[in-house]
């Protein structure tokens, strides 16, 4: 598989590119924004969009999902059966897609929303923005917070080290450095989260 | 993007990287960690997608790159110069810099969390989004930089200068009120 990033300049949030060597059906995660520079990666490497995966379904997550099936007939992944009044496939906890050369397994993060999802895939977790580097995203209130502190512990943090983070906001990372860096792992300063 | 995970590329060596650099001005995937360099010089080459985890570099210069989706947590960096180089979405997280300079480079969106750095030198750079959480900064100096977003925190700045730079516009903070 081959990944490629999309840093949109205007709302400083990620979208991510993958799919197989040598062109293909592809997947976009969180199209954030589709502008010119997006289809140009798209078409200089011979992709098709067939599957968009969102992380979240509010609307900083989906900016670009119009147009972007205006273009390409894809199909929308989500927690929610619809998405700005687009229907999509509702996902769950412990589901295993097969849009990509390697499985996807999805992974139900509540806390940071009710609809919020990360996807792990051949060695890649797109988390949205239930995490980021050195950081866990935000919450409505601190039982939300505490329940979205413990899921990235249990099911994100417990992924191999050599895993790379791909989150929505901010840099990449991998699970070995966030052990590291990540409040969660430090006892004194999970009170700082609240 | 290399295959995290998978065994490296064989032999990793320095010389291997060196055969590579001069046969290919684009390198991809590469899957190189734990090399050690010594005053290794590379200019002109761009690189995607490649890990060079748990690098040992001493000495050397790194002009006219490009570094996309680079990894090089857990490295240690002593004498490097970085000029004129383009860095988006890298991880330097957890690495220990001693007197490093980054001249004129972008370096935007990159990950350089948890360090460890003495006598580290940002000139004359881009640091858009570029986070510093909890690292240990000492003896580092910014300089006609641009921290628009740039990100410390919880980060030890007790002896990092500012000079002719935006921090107004980076986010500082200590934990509890963010």
């Amino acid at each position: 598989m081959r990944l490629y990033s999309h840093f949109s300049f205007d709302t400083l949030s990620n979208s991510y590119l993958i799919g197989p060597r040598g062109g293909g059906a592809a997947a976009l995660f969180d199209p954030v924004s589709f502008d010119v520079e997006l289809l140009d990666l798209i078409e200089s490497q011979g992709y098709y969009i067939r599957s968009v995966l969102l992380t979240h379904c509010d609307e900083e997550h989906v900016g670009g999902l119009r147009t972007l099936r205006r273009v390409y007939d894809c199909t929308v992944y989500a927690a929610h059966p619809t998405v700005m009044g687009m229907s999509a496939v509702t996902l769950s906890h412990g589901q295993v897609l097969d849009v990509l050369p390697e499985p996807v397994r999805v992974i139900a993060l509540p806390g940071h929303g009710s609809d919020s999802l990360a996807y792990a895939a051949g060695g890649f977790l797109f988390c949205g923005s239930a995490m980021s580097a050195g950081e866990c995203g935000p919450a409505a209130n601190p039982y939300a917070k505490a329940l979205l502190l413990a899921n990235i512990q249990n099911e994100l943090l417990s992924l191999p080290d050599e895993t790379v983070v791909l989150p929505f906001i901010g840099p990449p990372s991998t699970i070995g450095l966030e052990k590291r860096t990540f409040p969660m792992t430090d006892p004194t300063r999970i009170a700082e989260q609240f | 993007m290399f295959k995290p995970g998978t065994h490296p590329s064989r032999p990793v060596t320095a010389e291997r990287l060196k055969a590579l650099l001069s046969r290919f001005e684009t390198v991809m995937d590469l899957n190189m960690p734990g090399l050690e360099l010594d005053e290794l010089e590379i200019r002109g080459n761009a690189f995607y997608g490649c890990n060079f985890a748990t690098v040992t570099q001493t000495g050397g210069e790194v002009a006219d790159c490009n570094f996309e989706l680079c990894f090089f947590p857990f490295s240690s960096l002593s004498g490097v110069t970085f000029v004129n180089v383009k860095m988006k979405n890298c991880v330097f997280g957890a690495t220990r810099f001693t007197d490093t300079l980054f001249r004129g480079s972008n370096v935007i969106q990159c990950n350089f969390n948890g360090i460890q750095a003495s006598s580290l030198v940002f000139d004359d750079c881009d640091l858009l989004h570029t986070r510093f959480d909890t690292a240990v900064l000492r003896h580092t100096r910014f300089e006609n930089c641009n921290l628009k977003e740039t990100r410390f925190l919880r980060t030890d700045t007790q002896q990092v200068e500012f000079r002719y730079s935006n921090q107004e516009d980076a986010v500082f903070a200590t934990g509890g009120e963010w």
